[in-house]
């Protein structure tokens, strides 16, 4: 049984944390909405490149030549990634840089049918209005930094959740789960913000827990490469960057070679630039609906395809690779984004009349 | 157990059991979407059956 001094303390708690994040999170909830239906809004506009019908079977052309074709299309630019489009069959992405350490924010896509080589269309950085949902629920158009507040905002969300499940129970205690009081405008919102809380609390924590791993992706995944990379850049310690490159889909079967349970989904090209300088850097995943979300990447030397690395991620970034669609609510069908999109209005719905108690308690202390 | 915690444990137990079969087996979905849809609909069962009492 907690003291009522106790009792203020996490009261304390649970307003100030939750007043602080609110608004960040209205924010979050409301742009998270469309989010969990961008496949079929982006079905809808027509804006994602769709691969023609062809006899089941035909073969894909190399990796090489597709990369080429992009090439000739831009002579300037050198390939950054090549990667399969996970939401379109047949369609393969070619990611194209003005030089090796330019920012990924630069890259010009081409996409290309895999087994023709015919382009399917061409984009800069990706735009329109789900991209501007996107951006501002990832990062409020401040890069690192706002993905970062976000992510500590998200931690007092975890907070104010934590305290107001303590709360709950001696608030709770006389009172049948469900009651909605209509003695006071007042008791009628806290009941309403009790019900609703408690009833979507565990998917509250489960999808902002992982939205906050989500926001430590750029760090962790920096600390990986800062890990990983330093053995295997040291043999050539004072060499010249290579002058050519060996074919990419060389590189690419030897992988499959290796590991052939996997499926390979991108191949990031020597770069300063989250990547390695001398080495392809090729993304595979598993086939399984768990491993599907579990990432191995292969490090082969781009002079010789000779593969240097090829093992699984460290625990922090398996844990990042997990939690990502718990957040995204993506790994059912349409019924399941249903749920999530009504959950997402519940979680609205508790911040809302949690802003809402909080300004009728303060006008009610006004002498 | 307090009895305040019954149903709010329940629907908890609802919840993750739905949230973690649907990441492990791909042919649970419309079970799980079922489970999680669930949810909302008991609490507004609770709130009428609640509010009529009251």
């Amino acid at each position: 049984m907690l003291s009522s001094r106790a009792i203020r303390r996490w009261s304390f708690v649970h307003t100030w944390s939750s007043l602080v994040c609110t608004l960040f999170l209205l924010m979050l909830c409301l742009t998270g909405l469309p989010l969990i239906f961008h496949d079929e809004i982006d079905a809808l506009t027509g804006d994602e490149p769709v691969a023609a019908a062809m006899p089941e079977g035909t073969p894909d052309v190399s990796l090489d030549m597709l990369g080429s074709k992009a090439l000739a299309l831009h002579p300037h630019r050198i390939i950054r990634t090549i990667f399969y489009d996970p939401d379109a069959p047949h369609v393969v992405k070619v990611g194209l840089v003005k030089s090796m350490n330019a920012p990924p924010d630069t890259m010009h896509f081409v996409a290309m049918d895999s087994r023709t080589a015919n382009v399917l269309g061409e984009d800069g950085q990706p735009h329109g209005v789900m991209n501007f949902m996107l951006v501002l629920h990832t990062e409020m158009f401040a890069g690192l930094p706002g993905t970062l507040l976000l992510g500590l905002m998200g931690l007092l969300f975890v907070l104010a959740l934590i305290s107001g499940v303590v709360l709950y129970a001696p608030f709770m205690r006389r009172l049948p789960f469900g009651t909605v009081r209509k003695t006071s405008t007042r008791t009628r919102w806290l009941d309403l913000h009790n019900l609703t809380g408690a009833v979507a609390l565990l998917w509250i924590l489960v999808v902002g827990l992982s939205g906050v791993m989500n926001t430590l992706a750029r760090p962790l995944f920096g600390l990986w490469t800062m890990q990983s990379l330093p053995p295997l850049l040291a043999p050539y310690a004072g060499q010249p960057l290579p002058a050519t490159l060996t074919p990419v889909q060389g590189v690419v079967d030897s992988v499959r070679a290796r590991l052939p349970d996997m499926e390979v989904t991108s191949v990031i090209f020597p770069t300063t630039q989250y990547g390695s300088p001398r080495h392809y850097v090729v993304w595979t995943r598993g086939r399984e609906p768990v491993t599907s979300r579990l990432f191995t990447p292969v490090l082969a030397d781009a002079q010789n395809g000779r593969l240097a690395m090829a093992h699984g991620l460290p625990w922090y970034l398996r844990a990042l690779e997990v939690s990502r669609p718990l957040h995204f609510g993506d790994y059912g069908g349409l019924l399941f984004k249903l749920a999530w999109a009504l959950l997402d209005i519940i979680t609205i719905a508790v911040l809302w009349s949690g802003l809402a108690l909080w300004f009728k308690r303060r006008r009610g202390a006004r002498p | 157990m307090t009895s305040i915690w019954n149903i709010p444990l329940k629907l908890a137990a609802v919840t993750g059991v739905a949230l973690t079969t649907a990441l492990f087996f791909d042919g649970a979905t419309d079970v799980v979407s079922a489970l999680l849809l669930l949810l909302p609909s008991m609490v507004l069962l609770i709130y009428l059956y609640r509010s009529r009492r009251t």
